[in-house]
């Protein structure tokens, strides 16, 4: 019993390694029920009429690639679906990188044009000030230049979102990892100018994000692997974050197992002790 | 003068911001926009500093031969010749981006990746059950762990209805999730924003000087 508590890590490494490829591998094709916050996310995005400018904050770096450029994948796709207009925008240096990554396939699919349909205006400096400069002049905030080194002013959508205010801008999705992220857009965006606005965040940053959904200051949240596949779902575009769910379940069950044993080896032994 | 001027800058600052959005004749003078360059501006040569102090102390590593000094000279060649690189041929070029997907990425992915199996070997090492607090916890962690992958709601898929509704596994998560954490998050992000108005304010008055180096409050 006493072995049960002092299991060598090297095992509970190689399980999980194991039961996460064989999910992906062979997948059990769980069923995937839809939370509330992505439901909210979801149709704030698709009431959206056709023509409306949504807002795209790329606040994350690669190092959350499995979980996050999935969000963005369907986020883009569902927005294309609906033809919006999608202006991507990076607090986070990779974040415009990452953005031309994920929106030149989408946009393909969808037979859209960078300049009419989307603009990547890419990375900024100086965080929130940078975006409190955005709702200024889009132009000016973004020194006159987008991710590829072309004047904003050149392309029509450049032309047409001159701030990030509610006159310009239908909806506002931060993607973020951290900080700089959603409070910035909270604090000088969403909240100021009165834009609606909803998150993409990581498993990790659910819990402190869930009271600014409750409060209504989010129009919902995309919450982790599982919110990006909830989304697909909804989107009908399933891809990547669905054909994870098998593996993160198949993951957390597991962890369940190894905390029980490690508690009945504990109990076992107590009185011993 | 090392610790008056900038906190004369600083106390300056902070009224011309105060000035520029609390004022209407502040905000027709357009006094934000400047400040807001002015930042950007400065962080941008922040980064400069970054670089050089970087370079300082990797080549003290370096000339010291202290341990690990060839990861020194890993880290120099990298950040030099990879912002060389770009500078040449922007970030978008061929060999710019051959390198951002096939090392950047793929080693910052598995970087984090790997916290997935420190955390399973955490928890099965740190949740057990000596007393009530811990109990709480690990029920808590194990409700939210599992309500929050598809799993949860083949084990338990609740029944009933209204009042007599026995929650499935996901919602009972999201009764976790919706009710003592975000209460316990309001009164963290309250307390926090307090705590940080309060320093604000002590550094507006010149009381807090933890900034500028040394011991901090007066």
């Amino acid at each position: 019993m006493e072995r049960l508590q002092s299991i060598d890590r090297r095992w509970i490494y190689l399980l999980l390694a194991l039961v996460v490829v064989i999910a992906l591998l062979n997948p059990i094709g769980l069923p995937v029920k839809v939370g509330n916050t992505t439901r909210t996310m979801f149709e704030a995005v698709d009431a959206l009429p056709p023509g409306s400018v949504i807002w795209i904050g790329m606040d994350f770096n690669v190092s959350s690639k499995a979980e996050q450029f999935p969000m963005v994948s369907v986020l883009l796709d569902h927005a294309f679906q609906k033809n919006l207009k999608v202006v991507g925008f990076a607090m986070w240096p990779n974040g415009g990188q990452i953005f031309k990554q994920l929106v030149e396939p989408v946009a393909k699919k969808y037979k859209k044009v960078e300049g009419t349909d989307f603009l990547n205006i890419g990375y900024k400096p100086g965080n929130g000030v940078a975006l409190r400069a955005m709702v200024t002049d889009v132009n000016n905030g973004a020194a006159g230049v987008d991710h590829n080194g072309k004047p904003i002013t050149s392309s029509p959508l450049g032309q047409q979102v001159k701030r990030l205010t509610a006159q310009y801008v239908n909806f506002v999705v931060d993607i973020a990892a951290g900080d700089p992220g959603t409070v910035d857009y909270l604090n000088f965006v969403a909240t100021p100018e009165k834009i609606p606005m909803a998150t993409a965040v990581v498993n990790v940053s659910v819990p402190q994000e869930m009271p600014y959904v409750q409060s209504g200051q989010y129009k919902g949240l995309m919450g982790g692997l599982r919110g990006a596949a909830e989304y697909e779902i909804l989107a009908k575009a399933v891809g990547k974050a669905a054909a994870g769910m098998d593996s993160q379940s198949l993951a957390a069950v597991l962890i369940t197992l190894f905390i029980v044993v490690g508690n009945v080896g504990y109990l076992a032994t107590r009185g011993k002790k | 003068m090392r610790k008056e001027l900038p906190m004369i800058v600083t106390i300056l600052s902070a009224l011309s911001l105060i000035f520029s959005q609390y004022f209407f004749s502040g905000k027709q003078l357009g006094l934000t926009d400047v400040l807001d360059k002015w930042y950007v501006i400065s962080v941008s040569f922040a980064i400069l500093l970054g670089v050089i102090n970087l370079t300082r102390v990797h080549v003290n590593h370096i000339r010291r031969r202290r341990e690990g000094w060839w990861n020194s000279i890993a880290l120099l060649i990298c950040m030099y010749g990879y912002s060389a690189l770009a500078i040449q041929q922007t970030v978008d070029g061929p060999q710019a981006v051959w390198i951002y997907n096939n090392v950047i990425t793929p080693g910052d992915s598995t970087m984090f990746a790997l916290i997935a199996f420190f955390i399973a070997s955490a928890a099965y090492r740190a949740f057990r059950v000596r007393t009530k607090e811990a109990t709480v916890l690990l029920i808590a962690a194990v409700l939210v762990l599992l309500g929050r992958a598809p799993i949860g709601d083949a084990f338990v898929k609740g029944w009933g209805s209204g009042f007599w509704r026995f929650p499935s596994w996901g919602e009972a998560a999201d009764w976790v999730m919706n009710v003592p954490n975000t209460g316990g998050f309001r009164a963290i992000i309250i307390g926090a924003a307090i705590g940080a108005f309060a320093v604000a304010f002590r550094i507006l008055l010149g009381l807090e000087r933890a900034h500028l180096g040394g011991t901090g409050a007066k």
